[in-house]
C-alpha cells in the first residue's frame, strides 16, 4: 500500500490534474458547429490544445500544429517516466513507442512516396518530428534515403531493424508498405504486453483489462479494414491479429470474419461484464450498416467503460496512465478529425458519426 | 455574520405588459428567479411556457461566435447600463451571422496565404537543415560523391523562361542564385536537395535549361548560398507576421460592429433567460423569484410604473412555504461581505454555500485562517516578500483573489514575526511577544514565563479549543435560527457535545495541573462525563418514537449500538480535532528550524573572518526562497485544512445554494 503510493502518489495528482482538463461533450458540439477552421481554432483557446491554435495563428498551417501539440504530449510522457522506476519506466517507454512508430512509419511513407512513387514530398519532411522520441533514429537521412537497405543501416541500433530486413523483400515486390506497417504496429503491442507481463497484482489485472480492450478494439478496426479494403481470406487476415485481447478471443473473431452474427458471438461475453451494452448491441441488431463498424463502435463504448471503472477505483495503480494515454489519444483523435473535417469542408454530420 | 435577508415575489402580469417587466427585471437585476413547478392539474390546464419569437439558441451560438472573434483580439465585452434591451427578429440573427461568416472567411483567406509563406519558409529551412547535417560541400568533387544530400548545378537559362522556372521550382526545397548574365542568357546556380532531382530534372527540361562545367572557383558562392538562405528566411518571416497582423487587423476593424452585435444579442439571451422562468395563460404572465427584502421597494416600483400598475404582486416572508414552487425550494444566500474580504469568502465558499438563514463564517475566517497562517509562518523579511509577490500578482495576473489572499497573508507572517522575532530566518530584533527562535534552540530564559516547546505547544492547543468552541456556538446559534430544537439539546454538536468537549478540557486541564497524577473527583467525573454519556443514550429513541415508528426488542440492540458509535465520535472526534491543532505549532517550529539550518551553512561558508562570504549570501538567498515556496504553501493549506475539518464541520452544513439573480452583468 505505501509502496504503490510512493510510486503513483505524483504521477496519479499530475495526471489526474491533466485529466480534468480534458474536453467535455458540451466542447466538442461547439467545436463541430463552427463554420470555418479559423472558428474551431478560437474555441481551442484555454484548453490543453491551446498550442495548436497559437501554432496555427502563427503559421495558418494545421499540420504544424498538429505536430506541435504532439510534440507536447511526447513531453508530457517523458517528462512522467522521469518520475518512474523499473518496471513502470519501461511500460512508459513502451508507450511512448507509439508515437514513435507512427513517425518512424510517416518517414518511410515519405521515403516511398518520393522513390517508389516518384512524387513530391516538399516540405512534409517538416512535419516529421525529429528529436528523439525512445530511440536515436535520423529521421531526417531516412527522407533522403535512396533505399531500403539504407534505411536499415539507420535503424541498426533499434528494434525496428529487424522488422525492416524482413519485410524488406515484401515491400519492395508489391510496392506496398502493408507489411512493413502492420509487422510495426504488432512490435508495438508485443513489447507492451511483454512489459506489462512483468507487473503483478491490481496493477497486472487493470493493465490486462484496459490494454486487453484496446487490444479489441484494434483487432476488430483491422478485421474491418483487411476484410472491407484488402479483401483478404480469413486465414491471412487472422493472421495479423493481435493475442491477448480481453473480450475477443481468436474464435470470435473468426466467427466474425466469416459473417457470423457478431451479435450473437458477443452478448454472453459484453452483457455479464457490461450492463446497459446489451441493450446497445439490441439496439444494432436489425441495422443494415456494417456489423463490424457497429462492434467498433461498441467496443470503444467498452473501452471507455473499463477506462471510467478504473479511474473511480483505487487511485494508486499503473491504471492511471493507462487511462490518460488512451483518453488523450482518443481526444487527440477527435480534434485532429474535427479541424481537418473543418479545414476540408466535411458537414459537421458525417464527422459526428466517426468520432 | 448573517445572510441578507431575503423575501420571495409572486406577479402576475398582463401579457402585454411581459417584455416591459422582463426590462425592469434586467435592469435593476436583483431577482433570482425560481422556476414554477407543482401546479395542480386545473392550472396546468392553462398556463404554458413562454417562448420567444427567435431560438435562444441561434442567438447563444451566434453570439458565441463573436465571443471567440473577439477573444482572439483580446476583447471581452461586456453590456453598458443603458442598453436598449429589445426582442430580436430571426433577420437581424441572420444579418450578424452573414457578417461574421465574412470575417472569418477574410481570416481563413489571410490562414491559407499563412499558410504557403510558412511552407515556404519550410522549405528553405530543409535546405539549411540539410547544410547543417551535411555540410555544404561546394567543390565540384565533393558534391559528385553519394554521400552528399546536396545537389549543385549550374546552368543556363533564357531570361524568358526565368520567371516560369522560379514558379515551378516553388514546390521544391530548392535555391536559384544568378551567377551572370550573356545575351539572352541567365547564368544560374541550382541548389536543391538530392531526394528531389528526378523531378527537378523534368522541369529542367521543360524551361530548357542548358548546364554548364561547374566552375572550380565556386567556392566563393558558399556565403552567397548561406547567406541568400537566411535573407529569404528572414523576408519570409517577416511576411508571416505581416499576415499574422493582418489577420488580427481584419477582426479590429470590425470590432466595433461585432461589440455591438454581441451586446444585442446577449442581451436578447438574458431576455429569454428571464422569460423562461415566466408561465402564461391567455392574457396574464405569472412570475416567481427571490430578492434582498432591502431591495424590495425599489422594484415593487419599478414593476408598477411598468405596467402601469396593471399587476399583482405578492409578498412572502422566506420562512413561508409557497404552493407553486418545488418543495425544496428555500430562500438563496446572498453573501455581504467587504470587498476586502474576497478572498476569505472565495476560502468559505469553495467549501459550501451557507445554508439561508445561518452564519456565514466569513468574518471569523479573516481571523482564524491568519492567525494560524501567521503562527505557523512568522517571519517579518519573509512576510513582506509574501505580501510584495501578492501586489504584483494582482497587477499582472488573472488571480486576483488569490494574489489578494497572499497580500493578507504576507501581513499576517509580518505581523507575528514581529511578535516572534524572526526576519528572514534572523533574530534581529527583540520579540515583541514570544522568542520563537530562542525557545527552540533552548536558549530561552525561564523568566519569559514560556520557555519550552510544550509552551509553544499549549498556544496552539488553547488555540484549537477556542476555534472549535466557537464553532460549537455558532452551530448553537444556527440551530436556534432554525428552531431545530432536538439536534440543539441532544446532538454531539448541540449543548451535550459541547458538555462533553468542556468537561473534557476540564478533565485533561486537571490531569495536567496535577503533573499528570490523577483525575478529577469521581463524582465531578461521573457528572462531567457520564451523565452527559447517558444523555446521549436518550437521543436515538426520542427521534425513533417521534416519527411515530413501532418499536421492537431488536431496535433496542440497534439503540445501543448507535450509542457506542456515537460516544466513541464523540471522545474521539473531539480529542482528534483538538489535537490537531498542534500541526500550527509544528509547523512554526519546522519553520524556524530551516531558517536556523540555512543560516548555520551560511555560517559555515563564512570568510575567516566572520564576515559573509558570497557564497553564504547565495545560502541564506536561496534557503529564504525555498521557505518561502514550501513553508508559505504549506502553512496556506494546513490552515485552510483546520478550518475546512476542526471549524467548519462543527456549523457549516454549505447546502445551501447562492443568491444568482439574472442581470445585465449575469456572466455565463
Amino acid at each position: 500500500m505505501i509502496r504503490d503510493v510512493n510510486r503513483y502518489a505524483f504521477i496519479n495528482a499530475k495526471l489526474r490534474a491533466r485529466l480534468s482538463k480534458m474536453l467535455t461533450d458540451t466542447f466538442f458540439d461547439q467545436i463541430l458547429r463552427t463554420k470555418t477552421l479559423s472558428e474551431a481554432m478560437a474555441i481551442l483557446k484555454n484548453t490543453s490544445f491551446t498550442v495548436m491554435l497559437e501554432t496555427y495563428e502563427k503559421t495558418g498551417d494545421l499540420k504544424m500544429a498538429e505536430k506541435e501539440l504532439l510534440e507536447q504530449e511526447i513531453g508530457l510522457f517523458v517528462e512522467i517516466r522521469k518520475y518512474l522506476k523499473g518496471d513502470n519506466w519501461h511500460i512508459v517507454t513502451a508507450l511512448l513507442i507509439r508515437f514513435e512508430i507512427d513517425n518512424l512509419k510517416n518517414a518511410i511513407r515519405l521515403f516511398f512516396d518520393k522513390t517508389i512513387r516518384s512524387r513530391s514530398i516538399m516540405d512534409l519532411g517538416s512535419y516529421l518530428i525529429t528529436d528523439t522520441i525512445v530511440h536515436d533514429i535520423p529521421y531526417v537521412r531516412i527522407l533522403n534515403a535512396e533505399s531500403f537497405n539504407e534505411i536499415e543501416s539507420y535503424l541498426s541500433d533499434t528494434p525496428y531493424v529487424k522488422i525492416i530486413s524482413d519485410t524488406k523483400p515484401f515491400v519492395e515486390q508489391k510496392k506496398s508498405l502493408f507489411d512493413l506497417e502492420i509487422e510495426l504496429d504488432l512490435f508495438y503491442y508485443r513489447n507492451l504486453l511483454e512489459k506489462l507481463g512483468k507487473l503483478s497484482g491490481r496493477d497486472r489485472n487493470n493493465a490486462d483489462r484496459l490494454v486487453g480492450v484496446e487490444i479489441d478494439l484494434q483487432n476488430i478496426v483491422w478485421l474491418i479494414r483487411f476484410r472491407d479494403f484488402y479483401k483478404f481470406p480469413p486465414e491471412r487476415a487472422m493472421r495479423y491479429l493481435i493475442a491477448r485481447g480481453y473480450n475477443l478471443k481468436k474464435d470470435t473473431l473468426e466467427k466474425a470474419y466469416a459473417g457470423s452474427d457478431i451479435f450473437v458471438l458477443l452478448k454472453p461475453v459484453l452483457g455479464s461484464n457490461y450492463s446497459g451494452l446489451s441493450t446497445l448491441l439490441a439496439a444494432h441488431e436489425n441495422r443494415q450498416i456494417s456489423r463490424l463498424v457497429i462492434l467498433e463502435q461498441i467496443l470503444e463504448k467498452v473501452l471507455f467503460m473499463e477506462v471510467k471503472r478504473i479511474l473511480s477505483g483505487y487511485p494508486f495503480t499503473i491504471g492511471i496512465i493507462l487511462c490518460y494515454f488512451i483518453l488523450k489519444s482518443n481526444e487527440m483523435r477527435k480534434i485532429k478529425t474535427i479541424l481537418n473535417a473543418n479545414k476540408y469542408k466535411i458537414a459537421s454530420e458525417r464527422v459526428r458519426g466517426i468520432i | 455574520m448573517f445572510s441578507r435577508a431575503m423575501i420571495r415575489l409572486f406577479g402576475i402580469v398582463i401579457e402585454r405588459d411581459a417584455d416591459a417587466l422582463t426590462r425592469v427585471l434586467l435592469r435593476q437585476g436583483v431577482l433570482h428567479m425560481v422556476e414554477m413547478a407543482n401546479l395542480n392539474e386545473s392550472l396546468i390546464e392553462h398556463l404554458m411556457d413562454v417562448q420567444p419569437q427567435v431560438s435562444r439558441t441561434k442567438a447563444t451560438e451566434t453570439r458565441k461566435r463573436i465571443d471567440h472573434l473577439l477573444a482572439s483580439i483580446g476583447i471581452t465585452p461586456a453590456i453598458p447600463e443603458n442598453v436598449k434591451i429589445q426582442a430580436l427578429d430571426e433577420s437581424v440573427i441572420d444579418g450578424h451571422n452573414a457578417f461574421i461568416d465574412k470575417i472569418t472567411r477574410d481570416v481563413e483567406n489571410i490562414r491559407t496565404r499563412q499558410q504557403m509563406v510558412h511552407r515556404e519558409i519550410l522549405k528553405f529551412k530543409d535546405i539549411q537543415n540539410q547544410v547543417q547535417l551535411y555540410g555544404l560541400q561546394i567543390n565540384p568533387q565533393a558534391l559528385k560523391s553519394r554521400h552528399s544530400f546536396i545537389n549543385l548545378n549550374v546552368g543556363r537559362v533564357t531570361k524568358s523562361h526565368l520567371p516560369e522556372f522560379e514558379n515551378k521550382l516553388k514546390e521544391f526545397p530548392a535555391v536559384i542564385l544568378t551567377i551572370g548574365e550573356e545575351d539572352e542568357y541567365v547564368f544560374l546556380l541550382l541548389i536543391s536537395i538530392k531526394r528531389d532531382w528526378e523531378l527537378i530534372q523534368n522541369i529542367l527540361t521543360q524551361v530548357g535549361w542548358q548546364s554548364v562545367e561547374l566552375p572550380d572557383q565556386l567556392d566563393h558562392h558558399r556565403g552567397d548560398i548561406i547567406g541568400d538562405i537566411e535573407e529569404k528566411l528572414a523576408y519570409l518571416n517577416g511576411e508571416l507576421e505581416k499576415l499574422e497582423e493582418e489577420a488580427h487587423s481584419r477582426i479590429v476593424r470590425d470590432e466595433k460592429q461585432l461589440t455591438e452585435f454581441w451586446i444585442r444579442l446577449r442581451t436578447f439571451e438574458l431576455f429569454c433567460r428571464v422569460q423562461a422562468y415566466f408561465k402564461k395563460s391567455k392574457r396574464t404572465v405569472l412570475f416567481t423569484g427571490w430578492l434582498p427584502l432591502a431591495k424590495k421597494d425599489v422594484l415593487e416600483e419599478e414593476i408598477y410604473k411598468a405596467t402601469n400598475n396593471n399587476c399583482y404582486l405578492e409578498w412572502l416572508p422566506a420562512s413561508k412555504p409557497f404552493v407553486l414552487v418545488q418543495d425544496n425550494d428555500t430562500a438563496p444566500t446572498q453573501l455581504s461581505n467587504p470587498k476586502l474580504f474576497e478572498p476569505f469568502q472565495m476560502l468559505v465558499t469553495n467549501y459550501g454555500i451557507p445554508q439561508y438563514g445561518t452564519i456565514d463564517p466569513t468574518p471569523v475566517v479573516v481571523l482564524t485562517y491568519l492567525s494560524m497562517f501567521g503562527l505557523m509562518f512568522a517571519d517579518a523579511g519573509q512576510g513582506l516578500v509574501i505580501a510584495l509577490a501578492g501586489f504584483l500578482g494582482r497587477k499582472i495576473s488573472k488571480f486576483k483573489k488569490l494574489a489578494t489572499l497572499l497580500i493578507w497573508c504576507g501581513f499576517s507572517a509580518t505581523v507575528f514575526g514581529i511578535l516572534f522575532g524572526s526576519y528572514f530566518g534572523m533574530p534581529w530584533f527583540r520579540p515583541v511577544w514570544l522568542d520563537f527562535h530562542g525557545i527552540v534552540t533552548g536558549h530561552v530564559s525561564a523568566e519569559g514565563g514560556m520557555n519550552g516547546i510544550f509552551d509553544i505547544l499549549k498556544i496552539t492547543v488553547i488555540f484549537g479549543i477556542s476555534v472549535i468552541g466557537l464553532g460549537l456556538a455558532f452551530n448553537w446559534i444556527n440551530l436556534i435560527r432554525r428552531r431545530k430544537w432536538f439536534e440543539l439539546l441532544l446532538d454531539r454538536g448541540g449543548f451535550l457535545g459541547g458538555w462533553v468537549y468542556a468537561a473534557g478540557i476540564y478533565t485533561a486541564w486537571y490531569l495536567v495541573d496535577h503533573d499528570y497524577r490523577s483525575l478529577p473527583p469521581t463524582f465531578s467525573l461521573v457528572g462531567l462525563l457520564g451523565l452527559p454519556a447517558l444523555l446521549f443514550f436518550l437521543k436515538e429513541p426520542l427521534h425513533f418514537f417521534s416519527r411515530g415508528k413501532k418499536f421492537y426488542a431488536m431496535k433496542l440492540v440497534d439503540f445501543i449500538m448507535e450509542w457506542i458509535v456515537e460516544l466513541l465520535e464523540v471522545f474521539s472526534g473531539y480529542l482528534s480535532n483538538t489535537l490537531s491543532f498542534m500541526r500550527v505549532a509544528g509547523l512554526g517550529i519546522a519553520h524556524v528550524s530551516l531558517m536556523m539550518a540555512f543560516s548555520t551553512i551560511a555560517r559555515m561558508l563564512s570568510g575567516p573572518d566572520g564576515g559573509f562570504s558570497v557564497w553564504a549570501i547565495l545560502v541564506f538567498i536561496f534557503g529564504n526562497i525555498l521557505v518561502i515556496l514550501l513553508e508559505g504553501l504549506s502553512a496556506g493549506i494546513q490552515a485552510l485544512r483546520l478550518n475546512y475539518y476542526e471549524f467548519f464541520t462543527k456549523f457549516f452544513h454549505g447546502t445551501g445554494r447562492l443568491f444568482s439573480p439574472i442581470s445585465l452583468k449575469t456572466k455565463d
